[in-house]
Parts: C-alpha cells; structure tokens; sequence
C-alpha cells in the first residue's frame, strides 16, 4: 500500500466478508478519500456523495446476486487514486452478473407506472466515468471496476 | 442506521425516516409500510428532512408505499428532500414522479381537509 497522505496517489486494499453490514466500513473509506479531494479542490463538491452511491450499488449487487442461496465469501475491495481519478475495483469470487445485459430502466413512469427496482446499475453508470466487468474464471475473480474522472460533471448518464 | 417515527396531522399520516435508507435498513422499514397499508392510510407525507443517505433499495420501498396507497385511491407526497438524496431523486426524475415540498407543513397543506 502506498502512502494517500494528502491524496496524491496511492491504493488501498481491504478484504471483507461478502454481507452487507460489512458495506458501510468500506464505504466510509471510499467517502473519505473523495472528501480529502474534494477539499484539495481535486474533485467538485458532490464527488464523495456520488461515489459512495455508486459504490454501495456496486457493492449490494456483489452480495445479492454473486452469493445469492450460498453462504457468503470473501470480496476484496482496492481504492486506487490516479492522476485526475478514482478507481474503485470489487473482486468476488461469487456468481457474478454482466452489466451489458441488464437495460437501463425506464424513467419516464409517473403515478402508478413508476419502476420499483432496475435502478442500481443506472446510478453506477450514471455517477462513474466507466464501468467495467470482467468475469472470473475458476479461481480467478470477477472484477467490478468503476472509475471516476474528477473532472466529470454530475450525473451524466453514459 | 435508520429510525423513523409516525406523526398524525388530521387526516394526513406523516412518516419521518431518519438516517440511512438502503439495502441494510429498507427490511426494519418494510412492516411499517405493511401497516400503513392494511390501516388503510390514504393521506400520506414520507419526511425525509432527515435522511442522509439512500439508494436503490431504499428508493424501491418509497416507490413501493407510493403505489400500494394510490392503490387505495390515496396518495403520497413527499417533504424535505435534500443532500445525496435530492441528488438520487433528480437522476431518477422521481422529483418529476412525486410531488415534493420543501417542509412537512407545505406537503401536508396539500391534502384535501
């Protein structure tokens, strides 16, 4: 690990058990990198609040679908810093999903039409730069990787 | 963390969530919801002046009470959003799906006496 003092570069890696309640420890992290960015003015107010949706969505997904009617593993989780971006990595061993097969969901409901769920990917793409999957294979881990280019606008939808 | 309490204003039903709203705390909420619904609450304001964070799931239990009580031949109107979840609610346009006010008063002045 090297050293994010100041929030110049540097990663940070954290294994967890693949549950929710371990959420919130890493997304505290997560939160405070991008409010030290935000200080230093290298980030826009409102980066730290939009990563962490991001990054709980990504994180909710690991462990409702990629373990769903198994006991949980392990996930491992890096906060990378790079010049002009975040890059958050969520590694599972678990069932694991393809982003490009699930649509975006419909937005244009009012009343009774509007959708209760499909919304979790749509915050990810809509919060972070780029999404990336790559599907394990055996040993070898799914990687979830969402970057965020620190001079994006807000809720861009990609 | 999420806490919530339930205020009687008339005929409105005002429900107060405070906290977190998400994936980890949307099952504490979803009985009460399950009340308001058989209590047959046609009148309903969700003050989420205190809420400072929510996400999918979080968002999927408002939408949830929001159709089960139009359902009824009511409605829900929504107060105080602010901060990340004014930020959701926008991305969402569910600030264009439900009608929001800025206080509890305002959203509750909006149902018929």
């Amino acid at each position: 690990m090297r050293d994010m003092s100041g929030v110049g570069s540097g990663r940070i890696r954290i294994s967890v058990p693949a549950r929710l309640a371990y959420r919130d420890a890493v997304g505290a992290l997560v939160h405070s990198v991008c409010i030290q960015l935000e200080q230093q003015r290298k980030a826009r107010s409102g980066t730290a609040d939009e990563v962490l949706s991001a990054f709980n969505e990504a994180f909710n997904n690991l462990v409702k679908h990629g373990w769903k009617g198994r006991e949980p593993g392990g996930a491992d989780i890096e906060v990378e810093l790079l010049p002009g971006k975040i890059v958050l990595r969520l590694m599972d061993l678990g069932a694991g999903f393809d982003p490009d097969h699930i649509s975006a969901p419909d937005l244009s409901g009012v009343g009774s039409d509007v959708s209760e769920g499909g919304y979790g990917l749509f915050i990810m793409r809509s919060f972070m730069s780029e999404v990336q999957y790559q599907r394990g294979d055996g040993d070898q881990a799914n990687v979830l990787t969402l970057v965020r280019n620190l001079d994006q606008d807000h809720g861009d939808v990609h | 963390m999420l806490t919530f309490t339930k205020e009687v204003r008339g005929n409105v039903l005002v429900l107060s969530l405070k906290g977190n709203l998400d994936a980890i705390t949307v099952p504490e909420l979803k009985p009460e919801i399950d009340n308001i619904v058989s209590e047959r609450k046609t009148a309903v304001v969700v003050d989420l002046s205190g809420l400072t964070l929510i996400d999918s799931s979080g968002v999927g239990a408002i939408v949830s009470l929001f159709k089960r009580v139009r359902a009824l031949s009511g409605d829900v109107k929504v107060a105080g959003v602010t901060a990340q979840p004014k930020e959701i609610f926008r991305l969402l346009r569910l600030d264009r799906a439900f009608d929001i006010h800025p206080t509890i008063e305002e959203a509750v002045a909006k149902f018929p006496r």
